[in-house]
């Protein structure tokens, strides 16, 4: 009886072995890619059959979705970079501004072969590119615009936004906005970091300073703390934080939650904002600010670190995301194709209304995400300030300390 | 015997000895070097520099505003602010919950919640502090509202001037949990007859707190003030996950601006002569307590 416990013991030690070796061998054909977005939750079931349909596509390659913000993962990145390792295949960021800083330090693998720039707006992988080869490509993105609920302006017999023909009608209906019982104020204000104020600061340059100005702060050919940008903001913006139209900062997700429960009259915000919200179709709106004709979109974008163990596999899931994912990827709303083939058919209803506004204006790149490194800090940060104590004064020590931070991370770039 | 004794004791204390210098030594070594060395190429002996550039920095510390007593005073200043109203303030408050703890039966229960501020993440209570210093739902915020002073009824850290003590408050709340488990284990390990033969003697409640418990705690009070200090200069998490160093650099840290420097600004040298500064000014209250359990 004894014997027998000891060789079924034998036994079982000797199965338990082999067990994961011919798993292991059952396994050998399939690589296993692993990939950090920063989507969760209803974004990342947007996302979700974009990974069914390659893994269906390319029975031999698996993926491993992980959650990440690009702060995050840019801290994990500069350890794991720094051994010569990656702690993912392929990885989003939302930042052009570190896939050439990383670039530059040789950590990234160049994807020329597997993107095809004609595929996407004009020049807008060229911030992508490092000596002339490009080492990541465009996601899909959103429009950073004045979003709002249309019924708050119906219900109360009010000038819909997108009918005011100047800002001293837009500031007379905001006042009317205001005074509604109700409404904490007439524009939300987002909490947290703070890239929620660099939003409108970016809507209101472009709009009130125009193209020019706008890509001038980016390239470094204007200055911050210039008599230009400093007489847009104090003549456009000062006014309305001193009167308070600007409410108390509240988290991101709950200050769009209280503008679509007609807390707020508008929130520069996202079109991504629109994910949030069980509205009943046309009630979410967006307008442009009255003389604006460029509106700021932003995307993500996608990169392969070079420390990967699968380099082909990679290239081929970065192709199919940069191509058909986003055409799959929009269809659950809240994104915007950058891929230019993408047809305005995937997309929900309320996403091609978005489509046929963006149709009207010219484009220009996120601001803080393209600038980035201390930049994107100083100026998240500073804006708090100047929200929380609107003067003159804060406003030009805000506006020198961003054109320090924009000289310093320019001067550590190059 | 004796060298028997010596060979003993140094096998058993050798693998902390390892693990202390492989994990502990060897990397505070590494990133005190790395202070002097370039940000842009770490191979390059820079000197003083950063030390230098740090002091230069407003984000470090700034002179102009603390000339006008308003903030942003910088990192280091507030990081000391911090240090200055957190510790007496989470050392009161613990040492009082435990004379009354101790004093009353069968209040396990409260005193695990109590505690418990020191069991949450600092992420999440810095997310959940947010809330509670909020205008429109935050109990705090709120609660200066109804009794009329209207100067607090705002959202805390959205301003220069509260977001700070809106930190150090959060703080004082997670940290008197611990300082309370600490003293209520010194109290109750002082025996009875210490206390019944000063009560004998007329001492009254006061008198037996001051001449009788208060001495005895001695150890205690050092062991809560060197592991105060060394949680407020590297105070993190909670700044990161609320006010992320503003509005303004208003409610900057050390710990955060460390950070900033090492893994968002990739200036490494920067980083590690921030990180210097902290050792050193920890090393002060670790060294007078480690000199008085010489002493014992």
């Amino acid at each position: 009886m004894r014997k027998n416990g000891i060789w079924l013991l034998v036994f079982l030690c000797i199965g338990m072995c082999s067990f994961p070796l011919l798993a292991q061998g059952k396994k050998e054909n399939v690589v296993t890619l692993k990939m950090i977005a920063p989507w969760a939750d209803k974004e990342f079931e947007g996302f979700k059959p974009v990974i069914e349909k390659f893994e269906l596509e390319n029975p031999g390659i698996k993926i491993e979705y992980r959650t990440g913000k690009p702060e995050d993962v840019a801290t994990i990145l500069s350890t794991q970079f720094s051994v010569g390792k990656t702690p993912a295949d392929i990885i989003d960021t939302a930042w052009p501004w570190y896939i050439v800083q990383e670039a530059q330090k040789g950590n990234l693998l160049a994807i020329d072969d597997v993107v095809n720039p004609a595929d996407f707006r004009e020049g807008s992988l060229d911030q992508l590119m490092v000596d002339g080869k490009t080492y990541g490509v465009t996601s899909v993105g959103g429009l950073t615009i004045p979003e709002f609920n249309a019924s708050l302006y119906r219900d109360n017999n009010l000038t819909d936004p997108r009918d005011v023909k100047s800002l001293d009608e837009l500031l007379a209906l905001m006042n009317q906005v205001q005074a509604l019982p109700g409404v904490k104020a007439a524009v939300g204000t987002g909490g947290g970091v703070g890239w929620t104020n660099t939003s409108v600061i970016e809507t209101w340059i472009v709009a009130f300073g125009g193209r020019e100005m706008y890509m001038n702060l980016i390239a470094g050919k204007q200055a911050w703390n210039s008599k230009e940008v400093k007489q847009v903001l104090s003549t456009y913006l000062l006014p309305w934080l001193e009167a308070g139209l600007f409410g108390e900062p509240e988290e991101v997700s709950i200050v769009t939650e209280n503008m679509w429960r007609n807390q707020y009259g508008f929130f520069v915000g996202g079109t991504t904002d629109s994910l949030r919200f069980n509205n009943p179709p046309g009630d979410y709106a967006i307008f442009a600010l009255p003389g604006q004709k460029d509106v700021v979109m932003w995307s993500d974008y996608w990169f392969i670190p070079a420390y990967t163990e699968h380099p082909e596999e990679a290239k081929k899931l970065l192709a199919f995301l940069s191509t058909e994912g986003q055409a799959i990827q929009v269809k659950g709303g809240g994104r915007i194709a950058t891929n230019l083939n993408v047809p305005l058919e995937n997309y929900p209803p309320q996403e091609q209304m978005i489509m046929k506004v963006v149709g009207n204006y010219g484009i220009v790149p996120d601001m803080d995400d393209t600038i980035g490194g201390k930049f994107q800090t100083v100026m998240w940060d500073q804006l708090k300030l100047l929200w929380s104590d609107p003067s003159m004064r804060i406003l030009d020590s805000v506006l020198n300390a961003i054109e320090s931070a924009a000289i310093e991370t320019r001067a550590s770039s190059k | 015997m004796k060298k028997k004794l010596r060979v003993e004791t140094l096998v058993f204390i050798l693998p902390a000895l390892l693990i202390i210098f492989f994990f502990m030594f060897l990397p505070m070594v590494e990133s005190f070097t790395a202070s002097f060395h370039s940000n842009t190429d770490a191979s390059k002996f820079v000197g003083l520099k950063n030390y230098i550039e740090l002091f230069k920095d407003p984000v470090f510390i700034n002179f102009e505003s603390i000339k006008v007593g308003k903030q942003p005073y910088g990192a280091l200043i507030n990081s000391i602010i911090w240090i200055v109203i957190h510790l007496p303030l989470s050392m009161f408050l613990g040492l009082m919950c435990a004379l009354i703890m101790i004093r009353l039966p069968r209040v396990h229960f409260l005193r695990s919640m109590i505690f418990l501020g020191m069991v949450i993440p600092g992420v999440i209570t810095g997310v959940v502090t947010q809330f509670l210093f909020e205008k429109s739902s935050g109990m705090v915020s709120n609660f200066f509202g109804m009794i009329g002073v209207v100067s607090l009824y705002k959202s805390w850290f959205a301003y220069a001037d509260t977001a700070l003590l809106a930190l150090i408050l959060t703080s004082v709340w997670v940290w008197t949990g611990y300082s309370m488990i600490v003293f209520l284990s010194a109290l109750s390990a002082i025996p009875d007859s210490f206390i019944e033969a000063a009560v004998l003697d007329g001492a009254n409640i006061f008198q037996v707190f001051w001449f009788i418990k208060l001495p005895l705690l001695k150890n205690s009070i050092s062991t809560v003030v060197v592991m105060s200090i060394i949680n407020e200069l590297t105070s993190f998490d909670i700044v990161y996950s609320s006010t992320y160093g503003g509005p303004g650099g208003a409610s900057n840290v050390l710990g955060l601006q460390m950070y900033l420097e090492s893994f968002r600004y990739s200036n490494f040298g920067t980083g590690a002569a921030i990180a210097t500064v902290m050792t050193l000014i920890a090393t002060i209250p670790i060294y007078f307590n480690v000199r008085n359990t010489v002493k014992k």
